[in-house]
């Protein structure tokens, strides 16, 4: 029976409905559903990202002198498997990059397509290879970081990697800031994987990195770099720390950390010496911290100027015997001659009177036990005692069983140099974008430790000190100097006191109008007395100073009472 | 098998002319020809029974002289500015290829200078340094003073 041409036309119909509906939902399916995943794969077959390096900022001191700048360099690879002659090539490259021939030959002959022969190296050098065309070898542009005065403020800049991020320092602090926003260049590809000539580029530009303008001054961290080297080979010394601060603003001019490094060869140096020993280490500050002892006295009402006290030879505090560096005799004492001799029983006495818990307070509000704010890496808080009894604090009054970094030492003289306010230090002023635009970093912070009056006295006791203490090598003629030594005794890794000792000397000048704080920190010193191995690098680096920075002098500020003239 | 004589075209229109008239021409409107009413029944086609009657030829007309000289006149000027808006074009490509390579050649060159410019400052940094100078310093036999004496003026500050 045939079927009727009717009916063949609607089965054909149907089955063309289902057919071209089966095709419309899979195309729905396609562009609706997995449309984005489609899309991407699309793209990802038709289009190539590369990254465009935005480049680095550069770190600047505070009169806009380039510390750190970025220049182009070269990769230097090789593709093995079109090296025809690894030992001639390897003999031919290695007296221009400075490599053993051997290495060199090793890389030649490595398995795979792609492995460096040297990074970052300089552009003429690159070139002189390039010159020689040698089969396999390849060069790739890229960015370095260069400090062009060398060794100056290494550890406070820090230094990059060859893949150009901050590994310390400035460099890691304001990494992002300093390297800006890498761009990115689309281009089309051919089925062939190349790039289609009449296709347009999709790039987007990076943006560079902001420029970073330091508080340092290069010419007087210079100065003090020098100096303290000096100073450190005269003493048969370890190692030594300055700084230099503005007490009003918190400016650092200069930051120095002996023995220090290249940051141009900051991978190869020791990492022990990236540390900035003025941020990140601690140490007993000994008798600098006598100021602290003095300022809650007099803050607190609990000692009078005029207040004397018998110090005998040596004290016993629970089961310990304090004595004072050189034996005397019973001696009559204002707080004026306890800080200008140096008695460490005098202040343990002055400690009595003020109680544990006010000498706590009051050390936390001069700074210590927390971070000075710098937001430097690595900078540590320091150790305050976790519980007081008689011998803590007989100790911690003369600057034992506390840990500060330098930093902290020069906040607390900056705190009385600036009439009683503490000022957060600082290394960064600002940054200037790309349109050169200057935005100056926030203020710093500041907080009211002691009255203006009592920095007064302190400064008094401060001068006394160098007129006639143990202060006397930070003298300077012409310029009243107001400042402390310290001598401590070094703990060793067992927690126990050796026979090693760190030499210190904190102070500013002039002291009637102050205009400089200077902390200086020399470790294990022949001489171990911050008298004799610190106090003259301070008024080296002061005299200077009052040159670089045209500091006036101002009128004397009158001693405090005194019970005996010192020798 | 006879094959036809080309005979001129005939130049009057062989359609009826469209009877709409347009809308905003003023003048008298000429009569629109009737036209048949739609037949309402279906009537078997009529057999014809006469010969067709030969259709007038009508003799050329002057008019389509002047539409000819019209046409090559269009042409000329049709030319004249396909002529100018190619000129055109070529001229402002060329203006803007002119353009692109000066603006080329101009970033170029910046981009030299800021090489330069970065090179020099580089060089600058490198040569202020203090270390360098020091060493040069040295080199020339230059030494730092003992001893800075400070000079105090009288009336302004005083030392201890």
């Amino acid at each position: 029976m045939r079927r009727a041409p009717a009916s063949r036309l609607v089965v054909m119909l149907v089955a063309m409905v289902f057919a071209f509906g089966a095709v419309a939902v899979r195309l729905a399916f396609l562009q609706v559903g997995d449309q984005r995943s489609l899309t991407a794969m699309g793209m990802q077959q038709r289009e190539r990202t590369i990254d465009l390096p935005a480049e680095r900022g550069e770190i600047m001191d505070r009169n806009l002198v380039p510390l750190a700048i970025t220049v182009g360099a070269t990769d230097i690879y090789a593709n093995p498997a079109y090296v025809t002659d690894p030992i001639s090539e390897a003999e031919q490259l290695a007296p221009l990059l400075g490599l053993k021939a051997r290495d060199i030959e090793q890389a030649l002959r490595s398995d795979g397509t792609f492995v460096y022969i040297a990074r970052q190296v300089d552009n003429d050098v690159a070139h002189r290879v390039e010159t020689l065309s040698l089969p396999g070898l390849g060069f790739l542009p890229v960015p370095k970081r260069y400090y062009p005065a060398g060794a100056l403020a290494p550890q406070v800049l820090g230094g990059v990697g060859v893949d150009d991020t901050g590994l310390g320092g400035l460099e890691f602090e304001y990494d992002r800031a300093l390297a800006g926003t890498p761009g990115t260049q689309t281009t089309e590809l051919s089925a062939e994987g190349l790039p289609i000539s009449s296709a347009q580029d999709h790039i987007v530009e990076p943006v560079p990195g902001v420029n970073l303008v330091t508080t340092i001054d290069r010419q007087m961290q210079f100065q003090v770099q020098t100096a303290l080297k000096q100073t450190v080979e005269a003493n048969g010394a370890k190692g030594g720390t300055v700084v230099v601060m503005d007490p009003h603003t918190g400016d650092v001019y200069a930051m120095a950390s002996y023995p220090w490094f290249d940051p141009n060869h900051y991978g190869e140096a020791d990492p022990e010496l990236w540390r900035n020993r003025a941020l990140t280490d601690a140490f007993e500050p000994g008798s600098v911290n006598k100021i602290i002892t003095a300022a809650a006295a007099l803050e607190t009402g609990s000692v009078g100027l005029d207040q004397r006290f018998r110090v005998p030879a040596s004290m016993q505090v629970g089961p310990f015997t304090i004595h004072d560096s050189h034996v005397h005799p019973v001696e009559t004492m204002t707080i004026g001659d306890i800080i200008a001799e140096s008695s460490n029983i005098g202040a343990a006495m002055v400690a009595e009177q003020v109680g544990s818990t006010e000498l706590s307070n009051y050390m936390e509000r001069f700074g210590y036990g927390k971070t000075t704010g710098t937001g430097f890496p690595g900078e540590t808080a320091g150790e305050m005692p976790s519980a007081w009894d008689d011998v803590i604090r007989a100790t911690v009054s003369y600057g034992q069983g506390i840990a500060v970094t330098p930093m902290q030492m020069a906040g607390v003289y900056a705190t009385i140099a600036n009439g009683g306010t503490w000022v957060q230090p600082r290394l960064v002023r600002g940054t200037v974008g790309a349109d050169g635009t200057f935005r100056a970093a926030p203020a710093a912070k500041t907080r009211e430790v002691v009255t203006p009056e009592t920095a007064d006295l302190l400064t008094r006791m401060l001068a006394y000190v160098v007129q006639d203490g143990t202060g006397v090598e930070a003298a300077i003629p012409g310029y009243q100097v107001a400042g402390k030594t310290g001598t401590s005794r070094k703990l060793n890794q067992y927690g126990t006191y050796e026979d090693r000792y760190m030499a210190s000397f904190v102070g500013f000048l002039p002291a009637g109008r102050p205009s400089l704080v200077i902390a200086v920190s020399i470790d294990e010193p022949d001489t171990v007395y911050g008298g004799v191995a610190a106090a003259p690098l301070f008024q080296q680096i002061a005299r200077y100073a009052i040159q670089r920075l045209g500091i006036p002098s101002a009128p004397p500020v009158a001693l405090p009472p005194h019970a005996q003239k010192l020798p | 098998m006879s094959v036809p004589a080309r005979t001129l075209p005939d130049p009057a229109p062989s359609r009826p002319t469209r009877t709409v008239p347009a809308p905003k021409k003023p003048g008298p409107k000429k009569p629109a020809p009737k036209k048949p009413a739609p037949a309402t029944t279906r009537t078997a086609p009529s057999v014809r029974t006469t010969p067709a009657r030969p259709r007038p030829v009508s003799p050329p007309q002057p008019r389509a002289r002047a539409r000819r000289g019209f046409h090559l006149a269009y042409w000329i000027f049709a030319a004249s500015v396909v002529s100018l808006i190619v000129v055109g074009i070529v001229a402002l490509n060329a203006m803007v290829v002119n353009t692109t390579y000066r603006m080329e050649s101009a970033q170029q060159e910046l981009d030299d200078l800021s090489s330069q410019q970065k090179s020099l400052s580089t060089e600058v940094a490198r040569l202020s340094s203090p270390s360098r100078i020091a060493d040069w310093a040295a080199t020339q036999k230059m030494v730092m003073p003992d001893d800075v004496v400070i000079l105090r003026v009288a009336g302004v500050g005083a030392g201890a």
